[in-house]
């Protein structure tokens, strides 16, 4: 039993935190556009749900901290209350507090309770203060008049005839809870019915065949009422009459009339009660009745099939995991195939190939996300910094539905932040420095996705500032990162921005520049065998861009041989290919060869792998390019286009950083995996 | 049942004259010796990766970690594939040894603690003596092994194991 409550638990810890970032995102929206009211209905549903969930699967402070969030957002709705950035802010802040408050592990820290306790004060703070502020304003008439206003003065008694679906229990409501909130909005009287009860031996205990005839006085309104049976809405059909504009409970002849009616009858009519409507003189009689009938007819499960779906993610590892394995029985498949050169056995080879490939794309499909899904926190940060360091920026996306390996998404974030953070802190300058250059002082920071040919490239463009080279350069000879007579290019010294215990910022500020800084950011980002690369324009802004290999797991590969041992170079990084002899190598005096007239640098993969034996007279050179370089790289034979599932070396070869992965080939035996930007970047620091 | 059985079951193997043990809970499948693929620019006792129902394996030349020779392949020479703790991760490797000797049933009172003798250093990677008639065996303590870079000595570890024994010997007359 408490393994599933625990199942209950973290599929809510997962749904509370896609709450969340909804909220986010909807705040991130309200912040544009502060008198939507879509928008915020739809931040006040999303606090009501956290305020229900939390309460039901046992998260107390998160059901507690968003009935505070939602009492500020009732105010709003209801009109008593304008949307400011003051509140807006506390709401940002808030929703941090409400991610800490499904994660167990801070929850148990000893800061939090502090934290929770100030944030809670904060708010109460800032809702008073708010409160105060803005009823002098509304004196003069700014806020908007609520349209059922002249319900929400005084008591009325409400009829409710609440019939839940059927199947209203499978998503773990409890519906004693609803009644119990209900009875909390004023005096409630409340007639269960169990005329559709069926015998005990057809009764399923899952399905709920009670129904609830409810009286009600409060002086909440109906919208209120209807809020306590948000969640169930759906699924059942809930009626709401006004019986009378007055507590009828304050009449003993009513209440002594509710109680033989309960008795005596099965079904309440509303007509049995028409008298005491009619003895109210101040009704203006009968109203039609409210009919929430969202379900209509159709209860029998859900209607709306759903466009996606959430699969665990295991599942997905699996699956992936049982492709690997296809493609490398596809390969030993294309082996046998080749030696006994069948017509019929060929074909079939091929076209299993062929459904072999797309498989292969279709799964990788499916554990693809698309970087919008980063946005929120981008926004959000953009908005809490510029505020906080009074700068003016303006942040866009293009390109967001480009899709990342889930894993990518996660490991970039933290670069992308680091990088975002940076250009607002040291690109964009103070809205009057930027007046006084010429330009538009509310700065952009643009990010644009795209694919280029098996990458993904994301660039960050500012309009601010730039990188001042000579600063740079003056900097980089104080750390004594390069001699004083040292002459680099251009890109060469924006390159030293990566280097570690370099940071440009004369001072370290809260925001960015501790020392740690953009190296991190390329040594992470290289973690998922990406590339980051830098271009700027003093006083024009600058592009940080990031490529980064399409999928992780499969690549398709050039294999190559260096002694007796099998490699895979990336054909995404692989140019060319030239034939060579070995003495030519041996020969030259500086790693360099030309190609087709072009001068390129080479490495001698037979010495850097310190390759016993003598090397074959003819050899091939392998030109592999990549954003930044062209590098040539010797290798004693091309054999051959595969597909190479990558596995990972493991732990114990982690110092081995030329090496990405190995792959196990058809005849099962296994080729090693080069990473060209190692062993680029190595050949270039020698 | 069967876990009491495996509880007390250890696999004795040989690396050059020496006799060691490890828990059979620990070992996951004996190989024989297969071709080993090489990667270049590791340290000397990692002889390489095979190919283990495709997975990629680790291969240790458990010879040169302990500061002996090379292995050379031989009828006997096998691939123990086990499982050990490396940073907080279980992380599967095969160690080749010159032979796999057989599998023992120890009670407890045969398993003595570690010795606090000798090189303290060389003492962090036993984790038991086991005694099987008068005779003792290292169990080795495979996650200390792997947990450092650097060479154990089996001359010294050899030496542990005497001075046990000897020990032994004179406290039983």
């Amino acid at each position: 039993m408490i393994t599933s409550f625990e199942n209950f638990q973290s599929r809510f810890i997962e749904e509370a935190l896609d709450n969340i970032n909804e909220l986010e995102s909807t705040l991130l929206e309200l912040d544009l556009s502060p008198n939507d009211k879509e928008l915020l209905e739809k931040v006040f549903r999303i606090m009501h749900s956290l305020k229900g969930g939390g309460g039901m699967f046992g998260f107390e402070l998160l059901s507690e901290f968003s009935h505070h969030m939602e009492n500020i957002y009732d105010k709003i709705r209801s009109g008593h209350l304008a949307v400011t950035s003051k509140l807006l802010s506390v709401t940002f802040q808030s929703v941090d507090i409400l991610r800490d408050l499904v994660n167990a592990e801070v929850l148990a820290s000893p800061e939090m309770a502090s934290r929770y306790k100030e944030m809670v004060a904060t708010i109460e703070n800032v809702l008073k203060e708010e409160t105060e502020e803005q009823k002098s304003r509304t004196a003069v008439g700014i806020l908007s008049k609520q349209d059922d206003h002249s319900e929400m003065t005084g008591t009325v008694t409400w009829y409710i005839h609440f019939y839940p679906g059927a199947h209203v229990l499978e998503n773990g409501t409890n519906l004693l809870y609803l009644i119990d909130e209900l009875e909390q909005m004023g005096q409630l009287k409340a007639v269960p019915r169990l005329l559709k009860v069926p015998d005990l031996e057809a009764l399923e205990p899952e399905k709920s065949c009670i129904f609830w005839d409810l009286f009600l006085s409060t002086d909440m309104g109906k919208a209120a009422i209807m809020d306590v049976f948000m969640f169930v809405e759906d699924d059942s059909t809930i009626e709401i009459h006004r019986l009378s504009q007055s507590d009828l409970f304050t009449h003993p002849k009513f209440t002594a009339r509710l109680d033989t009616l309960c008795e005596s009858k099965m079904e309440i009519e509303l007509s049995d009660l028409n008298e005491f409507m009619a003895e109210r003189p101040e009704e203006e009689g009968f109203k039609a009745p409210v009919v929430f009938d969202k379900a209509g007819h159709t209860s029998e499960g859900k209607k709306v099939a759903s466009s996606s779906i959430r699969v665990a993610s295991d599942k997905i590892d699996g699956l992936m995991n049982l492709v690997s394995e296809l493609v490398i029985t596809q390969e030993r498949l294309n082996l046998i195939a080749a030696r006994y050169q069948i017509p019929e056995l060929k074909m079939v080879t091929e076209n299993v190939q062929k459904l072999t490939g797309q498989l292969r794309d279709n799964a990788f499909s499916i554990s693809l996300i698309p970087i919008s899904n980063m946005m929120a926190r981008f926004q959000r940060l953009v908005r809490d910094l510029s505020t906080q360091l009074g700068k003016r920026v303006e942040f866009t996306a293009t390109g967001t539905e480009t899709e990342l390996d889930k894993t990518m998404i996660e490991s970039l974030t933290d670069p992308l932040l680091h990088i975002i953070r940076n250009s607002i802190d040291h690109g964009i300058e103070l809205p009057d420095v930027r007046q006084k250059a010429g330009k538009n002082p509310k700065g952009s920071i643009q990010l644009e996705a795209g694919y280029s040919g098996a990458n993904v490239v994301i660039k960050i463009l500012d309009d601010g500032a730039g990188v001042d080279c000579e600063r740079v350069r003056r900097k980089a000879i104080e750390k004594g990162l390069i001699q004083e007579e040292e002459r680099l290019t251009k890109e060469e010294l924006l390159n030293l921005l990566f280097v570690p215990g370099f940071s440009t910022s004369s001072q370290v500020t809260e925001v960015s520049g501790r020392g740690v800084g953009m190296d991190v950011v390329k040594r992470n980002i290289a973690a998922i065998r990406g590339d980051v690369h830098i271009e700027s324009e003093p006083g024009k802004g600058s592009c940080i861009s990031i490529s980064l290999p399409l999928v992780l797991s499969i690549i398709d590969g050039l294999l190559v041989r260096i002694g007796s041992t099998q490699y895979v170079i990336p054909l995404s990084l692989t140019d060319r290919i030239y034939p060579a002899n070995s003495q030519m190598l041996e020969d030259t005096f500086i790693n360099v060869v030309t190609l087709d007239g072009v001068q390129i640098p080479f490495i001698n993969l037979r010495k850097a792998f310190e390759v016993a034996g003598p090397a074959p007279a003819k050899c091939q050179m392998v030109v592999v390019k990549q954003t930044g370089f062209t590098i040539a790289l010797s290798v004693d034979q091309v054999i051959g286009k595969i597909q190479a599932v990558l596995k990972p070396l493991g732990k114990l070869y982690h110092h081995q950083k030329m090496i990405s992965a190995a792959t196990i080939m058809g005849d099962g035996t296994i080729a090693l995996v080069l990473d060209a930007n190692t062993i680029a970047r190595e050949v270039m620091e020698h | 049942m069967e876990n009491k059985n495996s509880n007390n079951s250890y696999l004795s193997f040989r690396l050059g004259e020496e006799i060691f043990a490890l828990h059979v809970s620990q070992v996951h499948k004996i190989l024989e010796m297969t071709k080993v693929t090489e990667v270049p620019k590791s340290p000397d006792y990692m002889k390489g990766v095979i190919n283990l129902r495709g997975s990629v394996l680790p291969v240790v030349d458990t010879r040169v970690k302990f500061g002996m020779t090379p292995i050379e392949k031989s009828k006997s020479t096998s691939i123990l594939v086990i499982e050990i703790e490396l940073g907080g991760e279980s992380v599967m490797v095969g160690l080749l040894v010159d032979a796999v000797h057989a599998v023992l049933k120890l009670e407890a009172e045969d398993l003595l603690p570690a010795p606090r003798i000798g090189n303290r250093y060389q003492s962090e990677f036993i984790l038991n003596m086991a005694k099987v008639k008068d005779k003792f065996f290292i169990v080795l303590n495979m996650d200390a092994v792997f947990s450092m870079e650097e060479h154990l000595s089996l001359k010294e570890l050899a030496e542990v194991r005497e001075k046990v024994t000897k020990d032994h010997l004179s406290a039983s007359k």
